[in-house]
């Protein structure tokens, strides 16, 4: 017994699953909400001094 | 080089999270106290950092939105403010995955854990906000107060383990950990860093659309006058 933690890989395997997961769906609803704004030309701000 | 950035940060972002996998799960050795399970660290300290980078991002755009009025830079707030929400909730959530196994607990009052869900629902109460307010120069004057309320916390956060005896480890050092711990660290780091600047590009964009949009809608035509109470009874 040398006081190291043994084992917990599927804490470690939860943690990696949830991160590529998130980054992954966060990612494509980013692309999808921009693909669905395109069009939308946003020089009218800059037009209208904003 | 809007393009070159549209397509370089994602590419270096998913390739720095290859390699950073591969460093933290097979190549860095084990923690001499918390064996395998500290290798969650290499994924929840970058989601912190992104986090914090994310609502910094916000404070700096809503300053520069009061000083200035732009509806550029409150485009970019609400874009930081949601990615600093999306990475907030991430650390949570992997803080409790790393916490069960080591504390014993999935989640404990501790002042880092305390600051940390204080600055996400406080951003996720500036989201709420940010929807029910539909004047747009209101709604960027009020939120842009309240992000900069809100920022408040990030420095209570960052220091709540030096200030507090508190439960959470404090920062590790360089000089404290084996050099591939530290590599592994920066280069998943480097990828969420670069993915969180890649997001908060792509929702600012979202973000000016919807705004140019509002702004390019016609004035609501005047109500009809109404009736006399009188006359309709």
């Amino acid at each position: 017994m040398n006081g190291t933690m043994v084992g917990g890989w599927e804490y470690v395997w939860a943690a990696y699953g949830i991160t590529w997961a998130a980054l992954a769906i966060y990612a494509v609803s980013l692309l999808w909400r921009e693909k669905k704004t395109r069009g939308k030309d946003p020089a009218k701000l800059h037009e209208d001094g904003l | 080089m809007r393009r070159t950035l549209d397509l370089g940060l994602p590419i270096l972002g998913v390739l720095g999270l290859i390699a950073g996998g591969v460093l933290g799960l097979v190549v860095a050795p084990g923690d001499r106290d918390m064996g395998d399970v500290y290798r969650i660290m290499y994924v929840h300290v970058p989601a912190a950092w992104a986090a914090l980078l994310a609502v910094t991002v916000t404070f700096v755009a809503s300053l520069v939105y009061l000083f200035k009025g732009s509806f550029k830079a409150d485009a970019v707030a609400e874009a930081s403010a949601e990615v600093g929400v999306f990475f907030g909730a991430l650390l949570i959530v992997l803080g409790s995955i790393w916490a069960r196994p080591t504390w014993g607990v999935w989640w404990d009052w501790d002042p880092r854990l305390t600051t940390a869900a204080i600055l996400l629902f406080a951003f996720a109460g500036y989201l709420a906000l940010r929807r029910f307010v539909d004047d747009p120069e209101r709604r960027a004057t009020w939120s842009a107060v309240a992000a900069i309320v809100a920022d408040a916390d990030v420095p209570i956060l960052w220091s709540s383990v030096r200030w507090w005896r508190s439960l959470h480890q404090p920062q590790n050092t360089a000089a404290s950990t084996h050099s591939v711990m530290s590599e592994s660290l920066w280069l998943n780091a480097a990828a969420f860093i670069l993915l969180a600047i890649w997001f908060i590009r792509l929702r600012a964009r979202v973000a000016e659309r919807r705004l140019a949009e509002e702004l390019a809608e016609p004035p609501p035509e005047e109500a009809p006058a109404k009736t006399s109470m009188r006359s309709g009874a």
